[in-house]
């Protein structure tokens, strides 16, 4: 990522070769990929716990396959894009303001 | 019977090691007041470990007899981690040279004890009065102008705090009598609307962040020291959970309370470019969790919102001292002017991902086992939108200070930063409390059996758990480096963020000048009004109105002939000179007064 950075730790670049970071980033991939395809196996082939009780709207829906990731991705896609138009909405600033504000 | 009870009559109140190594570091100077952050936490925690459930201390003060202790398993539990908690940080602070920061971090951590072991209402006061005013040197150690404005605002919200509890229990008081200062739970009366409760509810309230009542956290925290917040976020926070686990078990508001907390914090974690802010946001996001838990009241929820207390006390600390380290070392804590201290910091970033893994939950770290049972139970009681914020401020927490801390602060681009490694001091503390989060993570029976229900049999570490937990965390992790590698990730911009401190830092300046500008001008106006044109008015008349009142009479009185044989101009020129210099021939007085007095006779007769 840093190709400026010419430090005589050069041990330690490896953490920012281009090549190692896409690696890591594959690598990443797959172990999603893993865990998914563990959900499924798991869901299929033994019984997945309900979180909630039998007269709960959720019991047939929570231990579904990829519940939880679908969730966990979307919300925090949510959240980055919530938090966007909570700093501006439409080129104005909603909550952000500049360092010295307080002290103005 | 007599001879059981005077057997659990503890001697020595839980709280003495540390209030004596206080007083005793204010006394002593360098290494010699450093070490007592060390020893006193080491004798306190070794007497709270003889301590037995059940004992206790009475203590007469004003004529009342008060308990000043009283040991059940949670009072023990805070007492072993508020301890430990200042053993930490006593050794991550030890390179302080400021007397005055050393004693006061040691009394703070004492009045922490002092509170998890309070018997009843009157200690609880003291001790939590005492929390307030010991804590604030922890801000304003700093010795800088925001720090020590900060400081007085955090004293403000504290001070009320302790107030609004001294209200609470004196209507309780002035109700039900000595009843009133027992700490038995008020759920009942709160419920039931008693205005002494919802009082309390307010002051610990006030401690605990409630949402509207947060803003002092991430206001004072983030103006302390680089050592202040490794104290501050382990004791204040956690007294009010464990008085609130004590008081309010069950309490159903207290679940849509936790819920909000859970929740609103994430989206200023993401905008927040100080790192030490971000903490405080993910603090107030982590104490929303225990307030869920206790909420929900059962004796596993309430177990799992202790567990979470104590296992968040020491991954939030954590992560506070290795940006604590950071701090020191860079002078700087915003995540814009951060980033690729790794390669200068590696063991700082080792013990800041250990800390970061644990707060976001990580399956063999310390969040997992506590938080797990909260969710658990949010969902057994049917909780259903509850659950859902609650698993959305799970994937939040990931986001904000799972990958935001590490990343911002020690990979993403470099800042040009070149610092040296934490003192070793400093890596140490960081090394005790990771080994903690990643020891309690791999062996939870060690915190489960020091809960006061032993968290009911529940096993953090079953199959579906294990799967859930993980696709949560992947799939928010890979969220965040999709929107990474797209460029659409929220940047670290040199900014503050609008919270409720604008009411009283913006509003409440403005409505001040607003007033201070109207009544001033009220004030002017009356001024000018009365003091100059009434009294001027009034003095000019006495000065000049009796010789125009006399100049007025001298041609009829001269007509008649009482005033001489001159002529009348000059008749009236002497009565002028006469009634501005004020003297008038006696025989002229007394004839006045004669006709005033005739005048006051005639007045008083009709």
């Amino acid at each position: 990522m840093n190709k400026k950075n010419k430090t005589p730790d050069a041990a330690k670049r490896r953490l920012n070769d281009p090549q190692n970071i896409r690696l890591f980033i594959r690598g990443f991939y797959c172990v999603c990929a893993i865990v998914m395809l563990a959900d499924f196996i798991f869901s299929i082939g033994w019984h997945k716990h309900a979180a909630f009780s039998k007269d709960s709207g959720l019991h047939g829906v929570e231990p579904l396959p990829a519940f939880y990731g679908i969730f966990g991705f979307l919300s925090c896609l949510c959240l980055v894009y919530a938090t966007k138009f909570m700093r501006s909405w439409k080129g104005k600033n909603v909550l952000m303001r500049g360092e010295d504000y307080w002290e103005k | 019977m007599n001879l059981l009870a005077a057997s659990m009559e503890i001697e020595f109140h839980p709280a003495t090691a540390l209030l004596l190594g206080g007083l005793v570091a204010a006394i002593l100077r360098g290494r010699f007041a450093s070490a007592t952050l060390v020893i006193a936490p080491l004798f306190g925690l070794w007497y709270v470990s003889e301590l037995e459930v059940g004992s206790f201390s009475t203590l007469n003060l004003f004529g009342y007899e008060i308990l000043s202790v009283a040991v059940d398993s949670q009072a023990k539990l805070f007492g072993y981690l508020f301890h430990l908690a200042a053993l930490v940080a006593g050794i991550y602070s030890f390179h302080l040279k400021d007397p005055w920061q050393v004693s006061t971090a040691l009394l703070y951590a004492a009045s922490a004890v002092g509170v998890a072991f309070a018997g009843d209402m009157l200690s609880l006061f003291l001790w939590w009065e005492g929390l307030a005013i010991t804590s604030v040197f922890q801000i304003w150690g700093r010795r800088t102008k925001q720090a020590e404005d900060a400081g007085f605002r955090y004293l403000f919200f504290h001070i009320s705090s302790g107030l609004l509890l001294l209200a609470g229990i004196l209507v309780r008081f002035h109700d039900q009598g000595s009843s009133a200062l027992s700490l038995e739970p008020l759920t009942q009366s709160l419920e039931s609307g008693e205005f002494g409760s919802l009082l309390i509810l307010l002051a610990i309230g006030i401690k605990a962040a409630f949402p509207g009542l947060h803003a002092w956290l991430k206001d004072g925290y983030a103006e302390a020291t680089p050592t202040g917040p490794v104290w501050l976020c382990a004791f204040t926070t956690k007294c009010a959970v464990c008085i609130l686990a004590r008081l309010f078990p069950g309490a159903e508001v207290l679940i849509s309370i936790g819920a909000v907390m859970a929740v609103f914090p994430i989206f200023y974690a993401i905008l927040e470019n100080d790192l030490r802010r971000v903490l405080c946001y993910s603090k107030i996001n982590q104490i929303g969790f225990m307030v869920v838990g206790i909420g929900i009241g059962t004796e596993l929820a309430i177990d799992g919102a202790l567990a979470h207390a104590f296992t968040h006390v020491l991954y939030k600390g954590l992560l506070f001292m290795s940006m604590g380290a950071v701090l020191l070392r860079t002078g700087e804590i915003r995540g814009s002017h951060l980033g690729g201290l790794h390669k200068r910091m590696p063991w700082t970033t080792g013990f800041c991902i250990v800390g970061a893994a644990s707060i976001s939950a990580v399956p063999l770290f310390s969040g997992f086992v506590s938080k797990s049972i909260i969710i658990t139970e949010t969902a057994r009681n049917g909780h259903v939108f509850v659950w859902f914020c609650l698993l959305f401020a799970s994937a939040g927490v990931l986001h904000k200070a799972g990958i935001k801390i590490p990343f911002v602060a020690f990979f993403s681009g470099d800042a040009g930063k070149r610092p040296k490694e934490a003192p070793f001091n400093m890596l140490l503390a960081m090394g005790i409390s990771s080994f903690f989060c990643i020891f309690l993570g791999c062996n939870p029976q060690w915190l489960y059996s020091m809960l006061p229900n032993g968290a009911g049999g529940y096993h953090p570490y079953d199959a579906t758990h294990l799967i859930t937990q993980f696709e949560i965390l992947l799939f928010s992790a890979l969220s965040y480096m999709v929107l990474h590698l797209k460029g659409n990730n929220l940047s670290e911009l040199p900014s503050v963020n609008l919270d409720v401190d604008w009411i009283y830092r913006k509003a409440g300046r403005r409505f001040m000048r607003a007033m201070t500008l109207f009544w001033n001008g009220v004030n002017e106006k009356a001024h000018a009004f009365f003091i100059g044109i009434i009294v001027t008015k009034v003095n000019s008349f006495t000065k000049a109105g009796q010789v125009y009142v006399l100049e007025f009479l001298s041609d009829p009185l001269h007509e008649i002939g009482i005033l001489g044989s001159d002529s009348k101009a000059k008749t009236k020129a002497r009565i002028s000179k006469r009634a501005s210099l004020g003297i008038h021939p006696i025989g002229l007085s007394a004839l006045f007064g004669l006709i005033f007095l005739l005048g006051f006779l005639l007045l008083a007769q009709s």
